[in-house]
């Protein structure tokens, strides 16, 4: 019987995994943003008719991470074209656009990127506070990555990895991620280990914050602001099941 | 050779029942978290398994008013910190967890089962030595530089078995955000070994 134990535990051992996670930039203190609901507006012309889906199911990718607090929502419509990549200069604080012409608006040849972030600090306070995504739509024949020219899993991984460097993270070289540079062709858009912990690095969850359960604990480590608890849906759900297993053992025991 | 004979004494006692009050375990297990849910191949399908640490935890049980129910805290930290490779930083986890224990069995002291339900708080931290690094695809950014750590609750159902006397085999879920679509399934599978506590059952 122990030996059997130690076997089973030693195989699980073996599948320890690793993190290596980075951050756009090269400043090692950098933050995300200053927000845990980071709302992404998207200007839709140029872009697939189906891009608002798309972006959603990307989302919720990244909103799914339990140890994380940031939430992506999709904001308003935005009329920021391309263009403003290069200049940098919209009212916006996060935007997606589409563009039919990659080279003019991002000065990179549209067969070398399929989409392309920018993100900055503008105030230089170390918090991240505005990015913009432009979507490679020119549909050239020479131009193999065109994003409509991927299907919908790889679509949705492209605006995935994207969201990734919006709201802060590099690259990483953990085979599997979705911060890995580049397309493998991969059949399902799971977040790696090391995407989340990425996530979880930038927005900490904390439900012991402020409006959490335990409300005077407080944060300790982070700059944001404590996100919604779920401590209460806990106990709601906790209470009266003990509740109810106690009097059905208090019943069981009258009897006896 | 100290530590094989203890655990030899431990394994070959008389077997006995579950838990009593005053009960005091030691023990290891395995840690599995985000199972289902994150993807630890190239595919980018979701895996079974997740993120893995093997675990120290310490585990009392206290009468909890004569109901037939233990109150029993619970402490767990990963010594073994998963690490980049190249020394860029670290994972661990540490939990606290109080939950309510029962033998199996109505009142009895003869099972060796029992079972557990309850609140738990898990802590996830993330080390970063800071520094850059050059990615494969010729880009430089940058690697974390503070740590961070967060902080959740966990519902706790649990299941154990004394396989003898002083040794108790354990699994228990522990499910984070249940009503939300950040919903995790976490696991852990433990060997604990009573430090103290009654061996048949009547307390201290």
């Amino acid at each position: 019987m122990i030996q059997k134990l130690t076997l089973i535990l030693s195989v699980l051992l073996f599948t320890s995994m690793c993190f290596s996670f980075t951050l756009v930039g090269t400043d090692s203190d950098l933050r995300g943003f200053e927000t845990d609901e980071l709302a992404v507006n998207l200007n839709p012309t140029d872009c697939p008719s189906d891009i608002e889906d798309t972006v959603q199911e990307a989302m919720n990718s990244w909103n799914a991470v339990q140890t994380s607090a940031l939430e992506l929502v999709i904001g308003e419509t935005s009329s920021t074209s391309s263009t403003a990549f290069s200049s940098f200069s919209f009212t916006d604080d996060v935007v997606i656009t589409c563009t039919t012409d990659f080279q003019a608006s991002t000065g990179i040849a549209p067969e070398n990127a399929v989409a392309v972030v920018r993100t900055r600090d503008t105030d230089d306070d170390g918090d991240l506070d505005k990015a913009i995504m432009v979507i490679n739509m020119d549909t050239s024949s020479t131009n193999a990555f065109t994003f409509t020219k991927f299907d919908q899993v790889n679509q949705v991984r492209t605006v995935t990895h994207e969201l990734g460097h919006i709201f802060g993270l590099g690259h990483s070289d953990v085979d599997g991620s979705m911060m890995f540079p580049g397309g493998r062709g991969q059949t399902g858009t799971a977040l790696h280990q090391d995407d989340m912990d990425g996530i979880s690095y930038l927005y900490p969850r904390n439900e012991f914050g402020d409006s959490g359960v335990l409300g005077a604990c407080g944060r300790i480590n982070s700059h944001l602001t404590p996100p919604p608890s779920g401590g209460v849906n806990f106990l709601m759900f906790l209470l009266p099941l003990f509740l109810l297993i106690e009097l059905k053992t208090r019943k069981q025991f009258k009897r006896t | 050779m100290k530590a094989f004979l203890f655990l030899l004494v431990m394994l070959f006692s008389a077997q006995s029942i579950a838990i009593s009050s005053g009960d005091f375990y030691l023990g290891a297990g395995y840690l599995g978290v985000n199972n289902l849910k994150s993807t630890e191949d190239d595919s980018g399908e979701s895996t079974f398994l997740g993120e893995s640490y093997i675990s120290l935890l310490a585990q009392a049980h206290f009468d909890f008013f004569s109901t037939g129910y233990f109150i029993s805290p619970l402490f767990l930290l990963t010594p073994q910190k998963n690490e980049l490779g190249d020394g860029a930083g670290q994972t661990s986890v540490m939990r606290v967890a109080l939950n309510f224990s029962k033998n199996l069995g109505d009142f009895s002291t003869d099972s060796a089962w029992s079972w557990n339900f309850g609140l738990g708080a898990l802590f996830y931290k993330v080390e970063g030595e800071g520094g850059t690094v050059l990615i494969s695809d010729g880009n430089t950014f940058a690697r974390p530089g503070r740590t961070e750590t967060s902080k959740f609750l966990t519902l706790d159902l649990g299941l154990s078995w004394n396989i003898f006397e002083k040794v108790q085999l354990s699994t228990e879920a522990l499910v984070a955000g249940p009503f939300s679509g950040r919903r995790t399934f976490n696991f852990l599978v433990s060997l604990k070994f009573k430090i103290w506590g009654s061996s048949l059952g009547g307390g201290l």
